[in-house]
């Protein structure tokens, strides 16, 4: 199998996958944005027919069966190309719009397409989404008034946390001295979310199966930030919630996807948000989860989530991809337990 | 909460001051109720805001409609220090867009994650179509020579010549041997000039089930969808005072439905 590797190399999660890959005795093809045209080229149409250069190596993109892709923020340009701000702002958008395109014309497994799980980038409009989809969400409310952050916060039994509204990475806080100056000096709309009290579980989804990490002994409220103490363990998770997390995730056009839960005493799970690009190596090394492993095997085995995909792949990348198959009968695997 | 129960709703025009749309739409809305707010985008990160229980409140009165009239790469954070200029504005941006799907809220265009943070570029939204069986017109990506093909750049939505073989695949260009034959202005799911063709029809339904209720689209000879511009500036005056018509009844809740 040829497996490519698209965007940032030095993504730790990317080079992983790569090695597990040729673990497996696959061929992996390097393709670092910043050597595109360089070191690699492309020319691909709209049935996902075309060519891939990789130093002198020429490849159908029939022969390619999967991407795994990690997209740098901050991408580099050509070595020796000097482009003054403005044309490298827009020497920058280009290609990457012009990746964007490529990934969505490809027709082997893209994990995972750019245009899929958009919705992380704004958190109410994705609470929404998942509520709508039957998940339990904390209650929650976007304001920049003062007096609607009092009123929120005081129905909320144990209190409140309050983080970015955006995909900018923020740490979660419980509700302090801070946010209330803020809100008095005026402060562009904050989400504020009743606090849940109980244990941190992130669910990764591959395809159709679903790895339960528990999160436990952190102090405070955002484990990612507060590790100090932490302990990762792989848990079980309730078959029907997984296979709504696999369910909510296909119809995002992700194969992999990671759900942040906090999990009452009651075995009541909430769902905090979904992100679409999880780094998922910290919940595989401590807890033993084979999410790596199932990542190649959803390229082998074809998959492809609903939305922009399955749509538009003609009968023939179908039956080679067996993506009727993959994408209409979900076999949700039940997690290790502890 | 009691004190938004009790405010009157209100429609918000979200718009740069020269946005010749939004004016036309402000003109009409003027002699209408309920009242109407007028934004400038550019300060839309200092204006109180509340999203809760599927409503949003614009300073204390319950959104019903909003034209908006805003591009992803709009800075909202103006009164900001510079610094805080790019939260202030992805923030902001993070909260209307879901206000601008809510059911309470009648949005145009309500655009959904997928095309907002897409930047809008015409890429997208053609995926969109072709998503949903619209014939578009061909296209290549990548390394290509520069032969009879035109240039798509991404960023814009004006073609241009084939930049040469080491640009092409450099940035991973778009390219098309198609030409756009004919643009049509569609609003509320009607063409302007073509309101009966079939495909216009078609793909303004497509269009709208995607929040896009205001657009211009670009075809081929072929009747192929060469290009979507999701937030048209430029209009004729008959388009211009058909979108504003159509507009101000959806805003108001006047349109047949």
């Amino acid at each position: 199998m040829n497996i490519c590797l698209l965007g940032d190399m030095e993504d730790l999660a990317a080079a992983y996958v790569g090695w597990l890959a040729r673990v497996r005795g696959h061929r992996v093809l390097q393709l670092p944005e910043g050597t595109l045209g360089a070191e690699w080229s492309y020319e691909i149409d709209d049935c996902g027919e075309g060519t891939l250069r990789v130093g002198d190596a020429r490849l159908s993109w029939r022969e390619i069966d999967g991407v795994f892709v990690r997209l740098n923020p901050q991408p580099p340009t050509p070595e020796g190309l000097t482009l003054d701000p403005a044309r490298h702002i827009a020497f920058l958008h280009e290609r990457r719009h012009g990746l964007h395109q490529l990934l969505e014309a490809i027709r082997a497994p893209v994990i995972n397409r750019p245009s899929a799980g958009r919705s992380n980038a704004s958190k109410p409009a994705q609470m929404v989404e998942l509520a709508n989809a039957g998940f339990d969400v904390p209650k929650w409310i976007v304001t920049s008034s003062p007096m609607r952050a009092r009123e929120f916060v005081a129905h909320c039994e144990h209190g409140a946390i309050y983080k970015a509204c955006s995909g900018l990475r923020s740490r979660v806080r419980k509700v302090d001295t801070s946010l209330w100056g803020r809100l008095a000096n005026g402060t562009t709309p904050t989400l504020i979310q009743e606090y849940v009290p109980g244990t941190d579980v992130r669910i990764h989804t591959v395809a159709d199966r679903a790895f339960a990490c528990e999160v436990a002994g952190a102090h405070g409220v955002d484990y990612r930030f507060e590790h100090d103490g932490a302990q990762y363990a792989p848990t079980s998770v309730p078959p029907t919630l997984a296979a709504a997390c696999c369910e909510f995730a296909r119809n995002a056009g992700l194969t992999l996807a990671g759900f942040d839960f906090r999990v009452t005493p009651d075995r009541r799970w909430w769902c905090l948000e979904m992100n679409p690009v999880p780094s998922f190596l910290s919940y595989e090394f401590t807890a033993g989860l084979p999410i790596g492993e199932a990542v190649l095997d959803a390229m082998e085995h074809g998959y492809a989530p609903r939305g922009l995909d399955t749509a538009r792949l003609p009968p023939a990348a179908v039956e080679r991809h067996d993506v009727g198959r993959a994408t209409t009968s979900t076999t949700v695997t039940g997690c290790p337990s502890p | 909460m009691e004190l938004h129960s009790k405010a009157s709703s209100v429609i918000a025009v979200v718009a740069a001051q020269a946005d010749p749309l939004a004016w036309a739409v402000t003109q009409r809305l003027n002699a209408t109720e309920p009242p109407y707010l007028a934004i400038d985008p550019r300060s839309l990160a200092s204006r109180e805001v509340t999203l809760s229980d599927g409503k949003f409140y614009v300073e204390g009165r319950e959104l019903s409609s909003v034209l908006w009239r805003v591009h992803p790469t709009t800075g909202l954070g103006a009164g900001y220090r510079e610094e805080d200029q790019l939260f202030a504005t992805q923030e902001t941006a993070a909260t209307w867009l879901c206000a601008l799907r809510l059911p309470s809220v009648r949005a145009i265009n309500a655009y959904s994650p997928t095309i907002w943070y897409g930047d809008f570029h015409w890429a997208q939204a053609r995926l969109l179509l072709q998503a949903d069986g619209i014939c578009v017109s061909p296209l290549r990506y990548g390394e290509s020579d520069g032969d009879d093909a035109r240039w798509l750049p991404y960023m814009t939505l004006c073609d241009a010549p084939h930049p040469g073989r080491v640009v092409a695949k450099t940035l991973g260009i778009a390219t098309t041997d198609a030409q756009g034959c004919w643009s049509e202005l569609v609003v509320c799911g009607d063409g302007v000039r073509r309101p009966y063709a079939k495909v216009v029809r078609r793909v303004a339904a497509v269009l709208e089930r995607h929040g896009i209720r205001l657009a211009r689209v670009t075809f081929d000879a072929e009747d192929r969808v060469l290009r979507v511009d999701t937030m048209p500036l430029h209009f004729a005056p008959d388009e211009l005072d058909f979108a504003a018509d159509r507009l101000v009844a959806a805003l108001t809740h006047l349109e047949a439905p």
